[in-house]
């Protein structure tokens, strides 16, 4: 009887000593951000290489981020926010398309629909700048450098996450509830509110908030779609540390975990993360 | 409606007509213009347009930058071939991509007229469609202090870095990063090769058992700030960032057949169909002035193309630990670096080369 529970405490300490050690491997890197934007060392140093522990604590950093950066920010935001919310209408209509239909090619459909995601994405950029000369010049529609242009690039990559995850709750749905609700006199458009939208919903949150963070990332696609006035961080980040690195990008990085985190707050006060990812929401 | 109120109606008149036609004869030479330019980003874009911007801007003009490295701003250049309005007006260009530059007719000549400071250029640093604008000089940063301990001589030439303690010790630059370029050329001048035969300098480079291929100049501060390697392929002004940073680095600009030092030029062209050329001009020629020359020597690094600053710092250069200048800076030093020839060079067959002999 011992023999066993002592047994048990080994597995129970080694699970716990393996799944500790995987959350340090993948904390670690955000960790060393954090503190090291606290570096309160020399600023010359601060411009050559990350310090990291810091020799003293200060906010000096956070005093020298650059307005750019903040602008920077902010198109990021709105780029990744235009393609979680677009890429979700556009999304959950082609899963269930592709879910429902008896369409023939079904099968190349839903590879097309996962094409985004084979191509590097510095073709992507590439090709979609060219597609926008190309328009400007047949039709005139000249987007290349704008808002859309940019916003769209990323809608490309980020609707494919929303079409997987939720295409993935739609593969195990049981569609006699469906049915249940149409033959008790429930419309088409009711059914599809208030049984099928609260079924697939955790694979739409997966969605968009995979094709948010995919988007809030990009360097590659932003790249050749940014311009002037359109350039997203993780740009204006690829550009600074080409030349030299520079601790205020840390203090930056280290805002953008900070909001992430109380995001994730709100929403847990809110809704409840657990509610969101009930049921399988992973997709 | 009084007398008075009609006077003063009249005088205000006058006045508003008085500044438009006063505002008028005064008007900047670059009203209206927005003038956009395809450079490096960061600080360096930072820094010129700390000088330039408010220049064109007292001439009632706008500076915009797009940015990305020279390769990056040729694929944009590739991509809006044959638009009637370019992606910008002015484009950086390295020694390595300007063959195709020149070759896919992406920039026009200037009036050299409306660039009098090409007067304190070297001849070599500029021609009727690009002023250089920047030089970086190429060769190897090493600790001091780690080869003082480890009893290593300061070496003198590339082939030196094949001492045995220096065994995953040193990092070379990725074929993706255009500072790879000239110390290939170095490797196989070791050899008897030279830029039209590299493959002797790409197997020196396989045998040479790095540490890693640096992707970002900050890689190598973090590196040798962590202590894991003790040589890098770079240029110095990586070297003296270092050095500012506390980190006891020294330069070495390698014996490169009868040279001393290798020598890599950037320049700015007017892209072709620019409708602002006599802005992208005034922006060259103010690239290369004295105090933005100055500017970016001072604070960025790099090794000026003016000859003036060269010769104001050649007698005061940065010292490393050991009394050694990291840059060579006076005139006669910069003409005697070794120059790559680019006649004939393809940077598709040196990548299929590296990828074929060192990245195997």
């Amino acid at each position: 009887m011992k023999r066993r529970a002592f047994a048990g405490y080994l597995r129970r300490t080694a699970v716990i000593a393996v799944v500790g050690g995987v959350y340090v491997f993948l904390l670690a890197p955000v960790l060393v951000v954090v503190v090291a934007s606290f570096d309160g060392g020399d600023p010359v140093a601060g411009r050559a290489f990350l310090n990291f522990p810091p020799s003293s604590v200060s906010l000096q950093w956070y005093f020298e981020i650059q307005p750019r950066l903040f602008h920077a920010l902010w198109i990021s935001l709105l780029v990744a926010a235009f393609a979680a919310v677009v890429g979700t209408l556009v999304g959950v209509p082609a899963a269930l398309g592709l879910a429902r239909s008896d369409l023939r090619g079904k099968t190349l459909l839903g590879a097309l629909f996962r094409a985004p995601l084979q191509i590097p994405f510095i073709v992507i950029g590439i090709a979609f700048l060219q597609t926008y000369y190309l328009l400007g010049n047949y039709f005139g529609f000249r987007i290349a450098g704008s808002f859309v242009g940019l916003a769209l690039g990323h809608l490309f990559v980020a609707t494919p996450y929303v079409i997987g995850s939720v295409g993935a709750i739609l593969q195990r749905f049981d569609t006699s509830l469906e049915e249940a609700a149409l033959s008790l006199g429930a419309s088409r458009w009711r059914t599809f509110r208030r049984v099928t939208l609260p079924i697939i919903m955790p694979g739409i949150y997966a969605g968009a908030l995979f094709s948010f963070m995919v988007s809030f990332g990009d360097v590659p696609i932003s790249l050749f779609l940014a311009s002037p006035q359109y350039t997203t961080l993780p740009l204006e980040i690829f550009h600074s540390m080409e030349f030299d690195f520079d601790a205020a990008i840390l203090a930056i990085s280290t805002l953008i975990v900070a909001g992430s985190l109380i995001v994730l707050w709100l929403v847990q006060k809110l809704v409840g993360l657990d509610v969101m990812l009930r049921s399988g929401g992973s997709g | 409606m009084t007398s008075a109120c009609l006077r003063n109606l009249a005088a205000t008149l006058g006045v508003i007509v008085g500044v438009g036609v006063f505002g008028g004869a005064n008007a900047g030479r670059f009203d209206g213009v927005t003038l956009t330019v395809g450079t490096f980003g960061g600080s360096w874009k930072d820094r010129i347009c700390e000088h330039i911007c408010p220049k064109i801007e007292a001439e009632g003009g706008k500076l915009e930058f797009v940015t990305g490295n020279p390769r990056i701003l040729l694929s944009k250049l590739v991509a809006a071939r044959g638009q009637a309005e370019p992606p910008f007006d002015v484009v950086e260009i390295v020694d390595s991509t300007w063959p195709d530059t020149l070759a896919g007719g992406f920039v026009e000549k200037m009036d050299m007229a409306n660039l009098p400071n090409v007067a304190s250029l070297d001849a070599n640093m500029y021609d009727e469609y690009k002023a250089a604008n920047w030089m970086t000089e190429e060769g190897f940063i090493f600790h001091i202090d780690k080869f003082k301990e480890a009893g290593i001589p300061r070496p003198t030439r590339f082939k030196d870095l094949f001492d045995p303690r220096l065994k995953g010790k040193i990092s070379f630059p990725d074929i993706n990063v255009n500072t790879a370029l000239n110390p290939i050329v170095g490797f196989a001048a070791e050899e008897g090769g030279d830029e039209h035969n590299i493959d002797p300098g790409l197997k020196l480079i396989k045998d040479l058992d790095v540490f890693s291929f640096w992707n970002s100049g900050t890689q190598i501060t973090q590196m040798f700030q962590s202590g894991d390697i003790w040589v890098a392929i770079a240029h110095a002004g990586w070297g003296v960032r270092l050095h500012d940073a506390g980190v006891p680095v020294g330069m070495v600009h390698p014996r490169v057949k009868d040279r001393v030092g290798m020598g890599s030029r950037g320049y700015a062209g007017l892209v072709k169909g620019t409708t602002h050329k006599a802005a992208a001009e005034f922006y060259i020629n103010e690239l290369i002035s004295e105090e933005m020359q100055e500017i970016l020597h001072t604070r960025n690094g790099i090794v000026p193309t003016n000859k003036n600053v060269q010769l104001a710092y050649s007698s005061k250069p940065k010292l490393d630990a050991s009394g050694e200048p990291f840059l060579l800076l006076a005139p006669e030093q910069i003409g005697n670096l070794y120059y790559m020839d680019w006649t004939g060079f393809s940077m598709k067959d040196w990548t299929s080369k590296w990828n074929r002999t060192v990245a195997r």
